[in-house]
């Protein structure tokens, strides 16, 4: 088939027609990711202000529950204690949820100042045990850690941030178990790493949930058919783990309960003494 | 956390007014702005032996640190005047304010904040609604040696 001129002309104005529609499909699309852009800095401004404007009545709260349950304004009945293990409990899931909300988009973008330092994850996993104890009890939960004797144990982590991790798998185990036990454990799985199980017996995930667990907003469909929480939690936690060098995962099977865990590897003053 | 041993002590009436400041108390200085949160932590600082004195903003704080005897300084960021930043590089600024042991408490975790207080030598900061007023007493103790 022979070219013609006329042909040409038309191939010409045709490519012309393309090359001004992209580059005004180019132009609104970098207007439009400028603005996507800013009102996605004025939403992290907005959240950073709300979270701080919310942190301050839970830590006047946690504060005075805290100062009554230790003595401070006199003797507590037993009965008086359980209201404020529940209210500490509930308070605490509070400032969880405010901690995910400030460090999602932080630890997305590289912004969040990390504090690194040595810490005993037994101390840590024990500490988490303290925490959830009342909660646990109230339902009715056997609540326990396993920690072998000789635990090579010292991580090199942000200690505060490590423990919202632990936090958030112990919060999560006790909140979807009703009845049978939580357990932390704490492993040497190989030479060089520590391993932290949260082990429940829980209604299970399924391997199709289980895929997409670790995913931000992802949140698991409980056995009463709702769905809770702000579906960071775990998406925080694997950011976290990964952040410290370590991997996070979990076996679960339904109705064969969930063991979530993580392992990090031992810090270099915990391996040259070993 | 948790983990402190914190004696048990007897239960008291009003912990604000008993233990009056003694010479050999270590001293603490709260410069906080919330009413609320300061008589808090105000009250278990006094009940756990500590002399406090409170500022409520950065002025009045500067000018307590500048003028007391003062073993540590619990400070706040977000404060009316000036800022708890603010009033820290001025204290630094001055020839005996190098040496102030300061903790930041606050609730604001901007990363441009933690980087500038480290800058200015604040030995820990703490967020906060993660720590209960006897969490703070124990890491205060921690550092005063007590």
């Amino acid at each position: 088939m022979q070219i013609s001129q006329e042909h040409l002309l038309i191939f010409s104005v045709i490519n012309f027609i393309l090359l001004i529609i992209a580059i005004v499909v180019a132009v609104i699309s970098s207007r439009k990711y400028g603005k996507i852009k800013e009102i996605d800095k004025e939403k992290d401004e907005f959240i950073s202000m709300a979270a701080h404007e919310l942190r301050a009545p839970l830590t006047a709260i946690k504060g005075y529950l805290s100062m009554i349950v230790e003595g401070d304004a006199g003797e507590v009945s037993t009965k008086a204690r359980g209201f404020l293990a529940d209210a500490s409990a509930v308070n605490e899931r509070l400032v969880r949820l405010v901690n995910n909300m400030l460090n999602v988009s932080r630890i997305e973008q590289g912004r969040l100042v990390f504090q690194m330092d040595n810490l005993h994850l037994a101390r840590a996993a024990r500490s988490a045990l303290d925490t959830f104890r009342a909660e646990a009890e109230r339902k009715g939960l056997e609540f326990s850690v396993e920690i072998p004797e000789k635990i090579s144990d010292v991580v090199y982590v942000d200690p505060d941030k490590l423990d919202e991790v632990i936090a958030n798998l112990v919060s999560n185990a006790v909140k979807f178990t009703n009845k049978g036990s939580v357990k932390i454990r704490l492993v040497n799985p190989e030479n060089g790493a520590v391993r932290l199980e949260v082990i429940d017996s829980g209604p299970g995930i399924s391997a199709e949930e289980q895929k997409k667990l670790f995913r931000k907003f992802y949140r698991v469909e409980s056995t009463s058919g709702k769905t809770i929480g702000t579906g960071l939690g775990l998406y925080i936690c694997k950011l976290l783990i990964e952040k410290f060098n370590g991997k996070i995962g979990l076996i679960s099977g339904e109705e064969k309960g969930s063991t979530f865990w993580f392992e990090l590897p031992l810090s270099k003053s915990e391996l040259k003494a070993s | 956390m948790g983990d402190q041993d914190q004696p048990t002590k007897e239960p008291q009436e009003e912990p604000v007014a008993q233990q009056e400041s003694t010479s050999s108390a270590p001293t603490v200085l709260f410069i906080e702005d919330d009413p609320l949160l300061l008589k808090m932590y105000e009250t278990k600082f006094k009940s756990e032996g500590f002399r406090v004195l409170a500022a409520q903003d950065g002025e009045e704080g500067l000018r307590l640190a500048s003028n007391e005897r003062i073993d540590l300084i619990i400070l706040d960021l977000m404060m009316p005047k000036l800022s708890g930043l603010d009033m820290l590089e001025r204290l630094r600024s001055q020839a005996h304010g190098k040496s102030h042991v300061v903790i930041v408490l606050t609730n604001l975790t901007k990363e441009e904040e933690i980087k500038r207080a480290m800058d200015l030598g604040v030995k820990e900061y703490l967020v906060k609604a993660d720590l209960t007023p006897n969490e703070v007493a124990a890491k205060v103790k921690a550092y005063l040696g007590k």
